[in-house]
């Protein structure tokens, strides 16, 4: 398989005009086509005989050079680390067993690594990404109640937004873990581990300001209000509005089209002291009801859909800042 | 002519023309029968469909405006102004919006529309003041 | 999607249903205005491939009012396919024998022709008079402006207030007015 790359990689180096092929040079030499045929048509064969090709780590290539790749991991997101820490970020506690099961098999009594895992940078990073999200959502929506907060930060944190935040930052190849390509946990701890690293290299405000770039932006596009499904809106709008003092909410339908036909359209208002909190839309009286409820909410929290977009510019003194007041961030803390 | 290698006896060809075809087909992948497969049958069709691109690039800019223009008037509907009037009182308040820009207001921003309409409205009314004045 | 975001779909291409009252209108004038409401170009969000046109019930269709001598000289013309079926009624012939049908060929004929005419057709709804289904009135929740005001008609004028309308001479007697041919 690996001679049958170099094969291949051998025509494509040699002949450019096989990537550009509908522009530039016109002729393209008679052996070509052949010749990538017959590597094609052996590629099909090895994965019929041997079913499909796993993935091979990129480290597994001649010229792989973990250090300059670590380095440059550092360069490319502008950041400064320490090379030992950064190293230790990228290292999964899986990687340790394996390498010392490897050393036992051979006979070694007292394996020895000099390697320790990411788990006590992880550690540090998830604080990090906690206290800051959490004081950088408060500050971006002030008026969003505690459990909308919470629902929010869950998602930012969830497995899901922080595999992609680190496979788009490019773990993927540098992460020393048993498996390849590794687990999605693993992603995650690494990333987090990155942001413990960060923090012990450079200080706070660069891992407040890296949290903000990569983990807070994913909040981009994204409808808050989707985040936190509220079980009983009418109840929560007729707390609110007895906490406010606007009066009780009532719904009125304001217009609707069709009534008689499948493609009725009602379109109901709710209304507290004679003034509108909010309108919605629906198939049915019912739905259009629930709707505006919801707009209402909306509009009280400040979370339409003119709302105005995060400040992903925020200085992060600021933010750390509400950090400080002890009363506040233990509040906003704790209750996670 | 004597060829004293049997090297010599074969034919110096060229270039391999397999890649100048598959540019064609490349083209030619969504044409209907054998317009997409035989090579004389696939450029032919591939000149008339690249001359029909070619002329339909300044006729989709003509069938756009006319759908903007349809678009701003309906948008329009709804606030007493008509397109004419509506577009001579942005281009007098020097609002240098366009249909394009316009139709999407209308569509997706009916608030923004509005207080623009509002303007135009302005606009007319005034010169309908100074018209009656002269007189 | 959310469910927001789905109503808010529902909302933007929600049918509305127009009424418009054809008393005393011109079918070809008011045919222009029906259409702008049947194929939905008073919404921003037209397009000719998009579904979005509303419904609309024409009311008092008997009432129409055509311009000049037209009942007389309009003629509707129709052919059966079969060799010397071709037919050409009057429109006052026509309104006579289905007062609905000057007012649907108007609005039909000024649809312009495509493969949408016959679906865009049946949004249309037509009543002779006033008596319309309730159902059907259920949905209305618009009106299409008339495109001129209904004029008053002597006969559908009080007695009294024709008795005390100041007159600078009164008819003699015996006159007899022009026998209308």
């Amino acid at each position: 398989m690996t001679l049958l790359r170099i094969a291949s990689r051998a025509v494509l180096t040699l002949h450019p005009t096989i990537s550009l092929l509908n522009q530039q040079k016109a002729n393209v030499a008679r052996w070509v086509r052949p010749t990538l045929m017959e590597i094609r048509a052996r590629k099909k064969k090895l994965e019929i005989k041997n079913g499909p090709q796993k993935e091979s780590p990129r480290s597994n290539f001649i010229e792989w050079n973990y250090d300059a790749e670590i380095y440059a991991f550092g360069i490319r997101l502008k950041e400064k680390f320490n090379y030992t820490l950064l190293q230790q970020a990228f290292v999964d506690r899986s990687y340790i067993v394996q390498e010392e099961m490897k050393q036992r098999s051979v006979g070694v009594e007292n394996p020895s690594l000099n390697l320790s895992d990411n788990s006590a940078l992880a550690k540090k990073g998830e604080e990090l990404i906690t206290e800051f999200v959490i004081s950088f959502l408060n500050l971006s929506l002030p008026k969003f109640p505690r459990d909308g907060i919470k629902a929010i930060y869950r998602h930012l944190v969830s497995d899901e937004v922080l595999l992609k935040v680190s496979q788009s930052i490019g773990t993927k190849d540098l992460i020393l873990s048993s498996n390849y390509p590794p687990m999605n946990d693993v992603y995650v701890a690494t990333l987090k581990a990155i942001i413990g690293a960060l923090f012990e290299s450079s200080g706070e405000a660069r891992a407040y300001e890296f949290i903000r770039d990569f983990i807070c932006t994913q909040l981009n596009q994204v409808d808050v209000n989707e985040l936190w499904k509220i079980e009983n809106p009418m109840e929560l709008l007729k707390e609110i509005c007895k906490d406010k003092k606007l009066g009780e909410p009532e719904p009125r339908l304001i217009n609707n089209a069709g009534q008689n036909t499948i493609l009725a359209v009602h379109y109901v208002g709710i209304y507290a002291n004679k003034k509108q909190l909010g309108t919605g839309f629906g198939e049915n009286i019912q739905i259009a009801k629930e709707e505006a409820v919801k707009d209402s909410l909306r509009t009280l929290f400040q979370t339409n859909n003119n709302m105005k977009p995060f400040n992903f510019r925020m200085p992060v003194e600021k933010v750390a800042n509400l950090l400080k007041k002890p009363a506040l961030a233990a509040a906003s803390v704790d209750n996670i | 002519m004597v060829f004293l290698t049997a090297l010599r006896l074969t034919r110096a060809r060229g270039p391999d023309e397999w890649w100048r075809k598959r540019k064609v087909f490349k083209l030619a992948a969504f044409f209907y029968g054998r317009r997409r497969n035989c090579y004389s049958l696939a450029i032919r069709s591939l000149h008339r469909a690249l001359v029909y691109a070619t002329k339909s690039r300044a006729l989709k800019k003509m069938d756009l405006i006319e759908l903007w223009k349809q678009r701003i008037s309906g948008g329009l509907e709804s606030h007493g102004l008509e397109y004419w009037q509506f577009m001579d009182g942005l281009h007098k308040s020097n609002i240098q919006l366009n249909r394009k820009v316009l139709a999407d207001l209308a569509a997706f921003e009916p608030a923004t529309f509005e207080s623009l309409s509002k303007i135009a409205l302005d606009v007319k009314e005034a010169e309908n003041d100074e018209n009656s004045n002269k007189n | 999607m959310s469910i927001t975001q789905r109503v808010q779909q529902w909302a933007t291409f929600g049918r509305v249903w127009h009424v418009y009252d054809c008393s005393y209108q011109n079918p070809f004038d008011s045919a222009k205005v029906i259409v702008k409401y049947l194929k939905g170009m008073q919404k921003p969000i037209y397009h000719p491939m998009n579904d979005c046109g509303d419904h609309v019930v024409c009311i008092n269709t008997k009432q129409i009012a055509l311009p000049g001598d037209e009942w007389t000289k309009r003629a509707y013309f129709h052919h059966t396919g079969y060799p010397s079926s071709a037919t050409w009624t009057l429109a006052w012939e026509l309104h006579s024998k289905d007062p609905m049908m000057i007012m649907k060929k108007a609005i039909y004929r000024s649809l312009g022709g495509n493969l949408q005419r016959r679906h865009t057709m049946q949004r249309l709804h037509l009543f002779k008079d006033d008596k319309v289904p309730q159902e059907v009135l259920d949905n209305i929740t618009n009106q299409i402006r008339q495109l001129r005001p209904v004029p008053q008609r002597l006969d559908h004028i009080d007695q009294e207030v024709i008795d005390n309308f100041p007159k600078i001479m009164d008819y003699p007697e015996d006159y007899l007015p022009k026998a209308i041919k």
